[in-house]
């Protein structure tokens, strides 16, 4: 056997070996990028128990606070369009515009939540209303597994981008458009830490 | 049709030796291919007839065969080492979270818990395949890292009946052994199916960018095509050996579920669906070529010769061997309407409670005897239980339930599990965690801890199995500081409880599986004395917790290794300060590595021990539960039935 075709046979092996990790490398993409869209199915749920506890808790207010209109309304607006991009992401977890969007919208709507809870601090009867006690409780348990849901789906999607980016799995990422997923960031602006106490 | 668990385990032990002898019968055959593949082609380059015999191509086709298949094999099991949950992700499965508002998927979720808190093993994490088809598979090492997928046809199409009564079939799986030898064959197969993928790869690349010279190109062009085909008598190999692990598996886990469900209607429909759907029960994903025998029915087309290496019996002869007077008609089928009862199922009378629980009369029992069933009943469903199950459900008050759904929630409900009712223990606790852990899981754990702690005790490990697919889904950032957080709860009293060690045996067993892989432990030893030692230690502290005096523990001491020798006993009860925790957890770790055969003798003497005061204490019950987890032979919850008039303990 002329030495041509050993050099091919071991190019040939060498060449199997390599289409392997190819394989490897591509699959193991499509977990990681499974892993991170999963992750963001456990706060679909939260975000949208959410959204479904928004205009419940404008109604609660609406009796007590109706000199704040503006605010109302832009509450009920904020929380429209976060469903709107909540919807886009949830259709494709991947999609960077989208979780760019839902971003927005979510800084949005906080900032105007904090506004409303702020304000009602003016309204004793609103303070001591039990509805109203009840909800916020609700929103604040909710947000708290929003919270703990998202650092799931950060940690996943960073994990994935981390073995997106390495060289060279980066060049099968490419060639095969594994986009770099967008993190869920956290819209500080509403969230004060809730109080606990140990008594 | 009566299957004994750790008979099925060693079964599916000498499937694995099987499936290795088939898999090196596989890779001669197609070395031998190669060779001629090899020879033909050096034929072919140097035009004259050369002698059949060349050993020098042997060196270049052996070593390339085994390093590929054998490479891709290995390359593959190691991919799925995390378990089940990557063999779902692989296969294109959405988990359900816990706390889904869709009716077809909670219905689902509840089939599955009832299911799970029956045969007394951590409720899997459930997942959804977007298939049209009606298919479902069970995957994971062992039943505490298992998952269970289903195919969104099958939530549409199916009733609440058949639903369950394909679940049982996947929980058959699981309980039998089948999954563990299923993701190894998947690495093999995946192997075999190397060579083709491999030369479709070569066919592809040198057409575009072949070193020059036409000579060497068309060679290797041919050399592509030649291992293309080669490695389609690779799949073919694949696929044979599929159909002779997997078929007689396909039947026994069949029969299972009517006998885990006592229902022939629910699985028998599920599969008169299949054959009805214009769908079947394909599924169109590339991956689950290497997979096909996971599945609950065939995912290739089965038409004339494919027949013959379809993974699963013929449809009709599966519905044939329960429903004799099946008569070949498929029926239509229709998506169905889910309403409360769909979702939730039919509540039978309320069961009565599982022995431990207070109230319960104490009556003699037949101890050895009733021994003997509790191995018989390790791996096995009973109905009954399924509807003890949903009294546990019901039990288990809403505010936990739902807590269990959600991680955020399910850490903070473990917290609460952990926190003490002693006011200055709890200080301390509390001042740990309020150090370490974030003020929202703290409030949270404040807010479960009362609801938590008048829960009667036998319900703790239950509530844990259904909080476990939600910590789950914890990131392993999360589960590390999880896991350190509850190992400070626990030693926050400077001393480790007996439930405090139990709960950490069940969550370490259980989330360490996906969060950190290990090398699954392999079960070796084989001969009862070399245990008979560590086998004293568990039982001595098993005896001690049943009762503080000497002569009764000695009693049950003595029971249990009689229990474990099947005739004397030479071992002698040590004081009650020399059973420690830290020898018991190690004594256990090296009983886990016995055979099947041993596994069940140890089953039988932990029973033994337990029952020879004819009492079961919930802390004895929970015990008897770790050590049948970490034994991997998963025990039913032990509960008391009317019989003849008279209360008679047994598991059901």
């Amino acid at each position: 056997m002329s030495p041509v075709v050993i050099t091919l046979l071991v190019l040939l092996v060498i060449g199997l070996l390599f289409a392997l990790w190819l394989m490897g490398v591509y699959n193991g993409l499509v977990v990681g990028k499974k892993r991170f869209e999963n992750a963001f199915a456990q706060i679909d749920v939260q975000l949208k128990r959410r959204y479904e506890l928004i205009p419940n808790l404008v109604e609660a207010v609406k009796g007590y606070m109706s000199h704040e209109r503006e605010t109302l309304d832009a509450v009920i607006k904020a929380r429209n369009s976060a469903m709107m991009a909540e919807q886009k992401v949830a259709a494709s977890p991947s999609d960077p515009t989208a979780m760019k969007e839902l971003n927005q919208a979510e800084a949005q709507l906080g900032g105007v939540l904090g506004r409303l809870f702020a304000l009602s601090e003016a309204y004793p009867d609103l303070k001591a209303n039990q509805n109203m006690l009840a909800l916020q409780e609700e929103l604040t348990s909710t947000e708290n597994k929003v919270t703990f849901a998202r650092q799931a789906f950060n940690d996943a999607a960073t994990a994935y981008n981390i073995r997106r980016e390495v060289f060279p799995a980066v060049m099968v990422a490419n060639v095969f458009g594994f986009m770099e997923a967008s993190l869920l960031e956290t819209a500080e602006a509403e969230r004060a830490p809730p109080k606990v106490s140990f008594q | 049709m009566a299957t004994d668990f750790f008979q099925q385990q060693e079964t599916a032990r000498r499937k694995t030796f099987l499936l290795v002898v088939y898999f090196i019968l596989a890779i001669l055959i197609l070395i031998a291919l190669v060779y001629g593949l090899l020879l033909a082609l050096s034929i072919y380059s140097e035009g004259e007839p050369v002698s059949w015999w060349q050993p020098e191509l042997l060196l270049v086709a052996a070593p390339g065969v085994g390093l590929v298949v054998g490479g891709a094999s290995v390359f593959k099991v190691a991919q799925l080492a995390s378990g089940g949950q990557a063999v779902a992700l692989m296969l294109g499965g959405q988990e359900i979270p816990g706390t889904t508002t869709d009716a077809r998927q909670k219905r689902l979720l509840n089939i599955v818990e009832e299911m799970a808190l029956a045969a007394g093993v951590p409720v899997p994490p459930v997942y959804v395949l977007e298939e049209p088809s009606i298919n479902a598979f069970a995957a994971g090492y062992a039943p505490g890292d298992a998952v269970i997928a289903v195919s969104q046809g099958s939530l549409d199409y199916l009733t609440r009946d058949e639903l369950q009564g394909v679940v049982a079939h996947e929980f058959s799986h699981i309980l039998n052994g089948d999954m563990r030898l299923n993701i190894r064959l998947i690495g093999l197969i995946f192997g075999l199916m190397a060579l083709s993928i491999a030369g479709r790869i070569l066919m592809r690349t040198s057409g575009v960018s072949a070193p020059r010279g036409n000579d060497s190109r068309g060679g290797l062009v041919m050399l592509g095509m030649g291992l293309f085909v080669l490695g389609l008598a690779g799949t073919f190999f694949g696929r044979l050996i599929m159909a002779a692990v997997s078929r007689q598996r396909e039947y026994l886990a069949d029969a299972s579920a009517v006998q885990f469900t006592r229902n022939p209607d629910g699985i028998v429909g599920a599969l008169k669906k299949i054959g009805g759907l214009a769908e079947g029960s394909r599924i169109d994903i590339p991956q689950a070529a290497e997979a096909g025998h996971i599945f609950f029915a065939n995912v290739f087309a089965t038409a004339g010769l494919a027949g013959l290496l379809a993974t699963h019996p013929p449809l009709i002869e599966r519905i044939r061997r329960l429903d004799p007077q099946f008569d070949g008609q498929f029926p239509e089928v229709r998506k169905v309407g889910v309403d409360r009862t769909g979702i939730e199922g039919r509540r039978s009378n309320r069961v009565p409670p599982f022995a431990g629980m207070p109230g319960l009369p104490q009556v003699p029992v037949p101890v050895l005897g009733f021994a003997d069933r509790a191995a018989c009943q390790v791996g096995h469903v009973d109905p009954e239980v399924i509807s003890y199950a949903q009294t546990l459900q019901d039990d288990i008050p809403d505010g936990l339930r739902v807590a269990a759904e959600d991680p955020f929630s399910a850490q903070a409900l473990v917290y609460a599990l952990l926190l003490d009712p002693r006011a200055d223990l709890r200080g301390v606790q509390l001042a740990q965690l309020e150090a370490s852990a974030e003020p929202p899981v703290l409030a949270e754990a404040l807010r479960l801890v009362d609801i938590v702690q008048a829960l009667p005790d036998a319900y703790r490990l239950p509530l844990l199995d259904l909080a476990m697919p939600a910590l789950r889904q914890m990131s392993p950032r999360q589960h590390r500081a999880f896991r350190d957080k509850v190992e400070e709860l626990m030693i926050a009293d400077q001393r480790l409880s007996l439930f405090e060690y139990i709960l950490r045996c069940v969550l370490h067993r259980h989330l360490d599986a996906q969060y950190m892989p290990q090398r699954q432990t392999r079960s070796m030893i084989s001969s009862p004395q070399k245990l008979a030692q560590p086998m004293a230690t568990v039982l001595a502290l098993l005896a001690w917790e049943g009762q503080p005096e000497f002569d009764s523990a000695d009693r049950a001491f003595d029971m249990g290794m009689r229990g474990y020798t099947g005739g004397g006993n030479i071992h002698r009860l040590p004081p009650r300060e020399e059973c420690s925790l830290a020898e018991f957890d190690s004594a256990l770790q090296t009983l886990r590595q016995s055979v099947p055969a041993i596994k069940q003798r140890i089953v039988v003497a932990v029973a033994a021990c337990i029952l020879a005061n004819d009492h079961v204490t919930v802390r004895e019950a929970e015990l008897l539960r770790a050590i049948c987890d970490t034994l991997d032979s998963p025990l039913p919850p032990l509960f008391a039935t009317e019989t003849e008039g008279s209360l008679i303990r047994k598991p059901i």
